[in-house]
């Protein structure tokens, strides 16, 4: 339905192209928003469309979800819209990836200019050059419940002194609460100390002095001062502040449509830290109007871009998209200059730094996360830790750096490779020759059958092989987010990526006290795979095989039973993953309640790698046990029953009959079913990325997680794929060897 | 060895009627006992009680001479062999064998000498190694006997254990088991529902029909002297042909014949009840030329012939009633055509139409025909 009603528009828009070919030049804006926002945002576009004929704005909006990936993949070919609207954050990556934005510098005014403060043209300028220009701005700021606070706290002693005043972590409430192991929402903190996570020249410089004392001041509020939550997700800071048991939060706009309505709130700026003296300054992120590098018409590009940014039109995005405008001339408009909240953010944005648009800080997220998890804990020094981040974030940004060199030189395909497509053509050819009759005889004999095959093969070749084929190609070169879009010769490194993975031996780093074991290992994450596989599929197969025992029997109930323990098979794995995740959860979950209820200490799940393991282990095995069980539980009863009845009168106990009959003769089902359980528990994605997610600090992380984030939170593709390869030739050899045990097996029976 | 005797068994599963209403039944010391009865007629529940996998509903079952009702199988010291030999297939010959000794923890050589003795005497020998799918199905059911005899036991228990093989092997394991009851004189409880099984290996037979006992005897006491309908009809192939006749009070009348008996005064066939059943086994009915003339005749049309090679079995029929007559060499008949055959008014049996128990003269159990 959905669908049609997308054709059916699409077909209009065609109809729409065709006929007004003639009124003017068209161009193409996208952008992602919705609701409101959208509907203003195509407001103000109709307006210009209908204000002038030369130009004609043709507007997209592109579901979210793929949005950056689809520009990613259109715009340095030469395809995509003309215009279009963006987080400036990734400004960076696309300047020095080339042909996806272009400068505008030529294009714009001082006046123009002069619309936006500082720090928002800032945001979109990268190497000297401005790209963009701000259409709408979003940052954090302090948000009180006027119940519980009355005044917006002037410094951070201040802050910290009244959350001590409503902090009871008994009954669960919080002077604070922000999602503060989160590197957007601690920029506020490491801002105030004057630094940042890069020098004036760009240079990573997470490990100075003030960066270090921005990461002591978040440790000791939560592990001194104990007014923050543990575990701090936006959904537990949000239902904290709902349920009133979170006195102030620091939180974006868009935070606000999610209070409850009887919440009595206020939105206030940050106050100013009491050690540096300066404001807490948090990161902006800027929403601009990007221009590509191909549109044959920048000029009028620009002045659409302009026509957007200026004073009425920011004032419409303001009061009907209900958007924070980058022109903050729209801020004397009386609607907007009367609401306190779009006035808080008005101030809060004068300290505001926007987020580095520099490529590297992509890399920064993930690592900084986990570090600064890892401090909140007490799991290690915030000095120590930050020093260990920045050598660990140089050696990866080194790398990167390395492939964008390399990517920089204009490489001729080699000559040799000319051979490759030589030798394939040549093999096909001896092929041909050698197998062309029994082929032949093949086709004509069984040709029903190889039709049936033929959709099967084609989806195995499109969704299977191929992206084989090119995990393998791409294993073998050094691409990353930089060079992506260079020639692929240029980027082979040969056997580099594999060398790097499996010849580092390095398992520990750092020295003396500070000396730690590397998690980014691949021995270690090996070594935790197998771990993990070997300790999920005995625990699945120990506690199935105890369950089909019990069900085989007639007891009472026994339907009822059967059903309830198949039922965590029918939830998709993923949710299971997520409610589990909530349950392990130190302070809101239900086991440590239960714990406390029973008179124990509660865990601290996530804090160690023995008790995080335990999270994903018993997630898994809850998983697992259905399938498990039902496998077990046809192989019980198709043993037939004269082989126990032999064994009662011969004399055999239970124990022997067990042993003698049930367990050996389980073995065909059993050996199957395990050989399944350990591809899929080695494999198993989900249950590690979404309970533990690795915790502590990448430790509990499987092969294929650690594979993922090398991919798409290091952006290193190359070394991710031979990752994956890696992988694959270990489950491959797996598979021999159990098959070959298989067959041994049944040449004994 | 030891007796087994039932007082007044039964069993009930659930809410269900009775499965075997009151069994009274004495096996003797080293007897070779044949239960036997259609499917269903509970004989397999008796065995299984006697094994101890069945429960007993109420009274008591005795195995030499102990009370054994909540005695666990393992304590009763018997022996089964299953119908599907029930061997595990994941255990060689030796250790299928060897199951029971290796349970009970005898010590290892005392094991290997019995199971080679015992693969001796089942001629296994030279398949000690194998698994029990490399074997066919006449030499599992020899291991599945190996096993138990292994153990030198009480009381050997069978669950129609020829029923899966074929005909020939079927011969072969018959005189297989009946060598090895000869050689140890063990106790044996048989179980089948082939009447040839039953009358050739059983010391005695016990017909079982519906969960109650039939008759018990020697299989020769059985074939000549039945109690009652269900024996006479189980018992022989062809079984006894069985004729309802109206007695008028002088003679027994049907469509196929007019009976009229010269030994038995006429007061006697005047206190019997009007209809009767006349049993005749098919092997008493002669060609009317060669009988003794007093022979009573039986005149019908011929319905159908089977030829067996040194006899055939010939269908008579006349209106409602018809009967089998096993009659020796080899004549052509015409289908259709009438028939007189003759019989030997001694061996004629009578039944009592409603009861369908035998009516004897003077009560008396022993000797042929009632008149």
């Amino acid at each position: 339905m959905l669908r049609s009603a997308h054709f059916l528009r699409l077909f209009l828009l065609l109809l729409m192209c065709a006929g007004q070919a003639n009124a003017g030049e068209i161009l193409n804006l996208w952008h992602g928003y919705r609701g409101a926002e959208r509907a203003a945002f195509e407001q103000l576009i109709d307006d210009y469309n209908r204000g002038q004929s030369d130009i004609q704005v043709k507007a997209l909006a592109v579901p979210f979800g793929g949005y950056a990936d689809k520009l990613s993949a259109a715009l340095p070919r030469g395809q995509g819209p003309d215009l279009f609207v963006f987080a400036h954050d990734r400004l960076g990556g696309w300047a020095s990836a080339g042909h996806t934005v272009a400068p505008i510098d030529h294009y714009v005014g001082d006046g123009v200019l002069r619309r936006f403060p500082p720090n928002l043209i800032a945001a979109m300028t990268f190497g000297g050059e401005l790209y963009g220009l701000p259409l709408a701005f979003k940052s954090p700021a302090l948000i009180l419940n006027t119940d519980l606070v009355r005044t917006a706290p002037a410094s951070t002693d201040a802050m910290v002194a009244e959350a001590r005043r409503h902090t009871d972590r008994k009954a669960g409430r919080f002077g604070l609460a922000y999602s503060y192991t989160e590197p957007f929402f601690h920029g506020a903190l490491m801002n105030s100390f004057g630094a940042g996570p890069f020098d004036r020249g760009g240079n990573l410089d997470l490990d100075n002095r003030a960066n270090i004392e921005s990461v002591e001041m978040l440790v000791r509020w939560v592990r001194d001062e104990r007014i923050l939550p543990d575990e701090p997700s936006s959904t537990l800071v949000t239902s904290l502040f709902n349920q009133g048991r979170a006195a102030m939060v620091i939180s974006g706009p868009w935070m606000l449509g999610e209070i409850a309505p009887g919440v009595n709130y206020r939105v206030v700026p940050l106050p100013i830290n009491s050690q540096s003296g300066l404001p807490l300054a948090p990161w902006v992120a800027v929403e601009g109007l990007f221009l590509s590098p191909w549109s044959k018409n920048p000029a009028a590009a620009v002045a659409v871009m302009d026509y957007l940014t200026s004073r009425s039109a920011a004032e419409k995005m303001g009061i009907q998209g209900g958007q924070l405008p980058a022109n903050i001339s729209a801020f004397e408009h009386p609607r907007i200059a009367t609401d306190d909240t779009a006035m808080a953010f008005r101030r809060q944005l004068e300290v505001a730094v926007p987020i580095p648009n520099l490529p590297a800080m992509t890399l920064v997220w993930v690592p900084l996360e986990n570090a600064l998890k890892k401090v909140v804990k007490g799991a290690a020094q915030p000095e120590a830790e930050m020093h260990q981040l920045q050598r660990q974030l140089s050696v990866d940004l080194a790398r990167l750096e390395r492939s964008r060199t390399r990517g920089n030189i204009p490489a001729q395909m080699p000559a040799w490779l000319w051979l490759v497509p030589l030798a394939l053509v040549l093999l096909a050819l001896w092929a041909w020759r050698r197998y062309r009759k029994p082929l032949a005889a093949g086709w004509q004999a069984n040709r029903t059958a190889y039709l049936y095959v033929l959709p099967a093969m084609l989806g195995m070749l499109v969704l299977v092989f191929f992206p084989l084929l090119y995990g393998l190609l791409l294993s073998f070169t050094d691409t990353t987010v930089f060079n992506e879009y260079t020639p692929l010769w240029s980027r082979f490194v040969g056997l580099d990526n594999y060398a790097a993975i499996l010849g580092d031996f390095h398992l520990w780093r750092g020295q003396g006290s500070d000396r730690s074991i590397d998690f980014d290992n691949f021995y270690w994450t090996l070594l935790i795979t197998i771990l993990w596989t070997a300790s999920n599929v005995t625990l699945a197969v120990g506690l199935a095989l105890v369950l089909a025992l019990a069900l085989d029997k007639p007891i009472f109930g026994r339907s009822g039973f059967r059903l309830i323990l198949i039922l965590p098979w029918a939830i998709p794995n993923y949710i299971t993953a997520l409610v589990w995740k909530g349950m392990f959860h130190p302070q809101f979950g239900v086991i440590n309640q239960a714990l406390q209820v029973l008179g124990l200490a509660p865990v601290a799940w996530f804090d160690s790698i023995g008790a995080s393991f335990v999270t994903g282990l018993v997630t898994n095995v809850w998983l697992s046990i259905p399938f498990m069980m039902v496998v077990i539980l046809g192989g019980l009863q198709s043993i037939p029953r004269e082989l126990y009845e032999v064994a009662r009168v011969e004399g055999a106990g239970r124990w022997f009959q067990f042993r003698a009959i049930t367990l050996p003769l389980l073995k065909p089902v059993l050996i199957p079913a395990v050989i399944l359980s350990v591809v899929w528990t080695f494999n198993m994605f989900n249950v590690i990325y979404l309970v533990s997610d690795g915790a502590p600090a990448g430790a509990n992380d499987i092969l294929i997680t650690k594979a993922f984030r090398i991919g798409f939170e290091k952006y290193q593709y190359a070394y991710a794929a031979a990752y994956s390869m890696v992988i694959l030739a270990l489950l491959f050899c797996y598979a021999l060897w159990q098959m070959r045990l298989s067959r041994t097996l049944e040449v004994a029976r | 060895m030891a007796s087994i005797e039932f007082r007044g068994v039964s069993k009930r599963y659930d809410d269900g009627p009775a499965t075997v209403p009151g069994l009274d039944l004495e096996i003797g010391d080293g007897e070779f006992m044949v239960l036997v009865g259609p499917s269903g007629c509970g004989k397999s529940t008796v065995l299984r009680m006697i094994a101890g996998l069945e429960s007993i509903t109420s009274g008591d079952l005795l195995i030499g001479g102990h009370r054994v009702n909540e005695l666990p199988p393992k304590d009763r010291d018997i022996a089964m062999v299953f119908q599907n030999y029930a061997l595990y297939p994941h255990m060689s010959v030796f250790e299928n064998m060897a199951f029971g000794l290796r349970v009970r923890n005898f010590p290892k050589l005392g094991i290997e000498r019995r199971v080679r003795d015992a693969a001796e005497t089942l001629g296994l020998s030279d398949l000690l190694e194998r698994k029990p799918g490399q074997l066919s199905g006449g030499q599992c059911q020899r291991v599945a006997l190996g096993r138990a005899m292994v153990r030198d036991p009480q009381v050997f228990l069978f669950d129609e254990p020829l029923s899966n093989l074929d005909a020939e092997l079927r011969v072969q394991m018959r005189a297989v088991i009946h060598r090895l009851h000869r050689q140890l004189g063990t106790t044996s409880v048989y179980v089948t529902h082939d009447q040839v099984e039953a009358m050739t290996l059983g010391t005695r037979i016990a017909i079982l029909n519906r969960g109650a006992l039939m008759q018990v005897g020697t299989p020769l006491e059985l074939y000549n002297d039945p109690d009652n309908t269900f024996v006479a009809g189980f018992m022989g192939s062809p079984p006894m042909n069985l004729v309802p006749v109206t007695n008028d009070g002088t003679q027994l009348v049907c469509d196929l014949l007019a009976f009229y008996h010269p030994r038995a005064p006429h007061s006697q066939l005047q206190g019997l009840k009007r209809e009767l059943l006349l049993g005749l086994r098919p092997e008493k009915l002669v060609y009317a030329a060669s009988a003794p003339a007093n022979w009573p005749r039986l005149k019908g049309e011929i319905e159908l012939v089977e030829s067996l090679g040194a006899e055939m079995l010939v269908h008579l029929r006349a209106g409602e009633t018809s009967v089998i007559a096993r009659l020796p060499g080899l004549r052509a008949f015409t289908l259709g055509d009438a028939l007189e055959l003759a019989f030997d008014p001694a061996a004629v049996y009578l039944f009592d139409a409603d009861s369908q128990q035998r009516i004897r003269k003077d009560g008396a159990r022993a000797g042929v025909g009632v008149c």
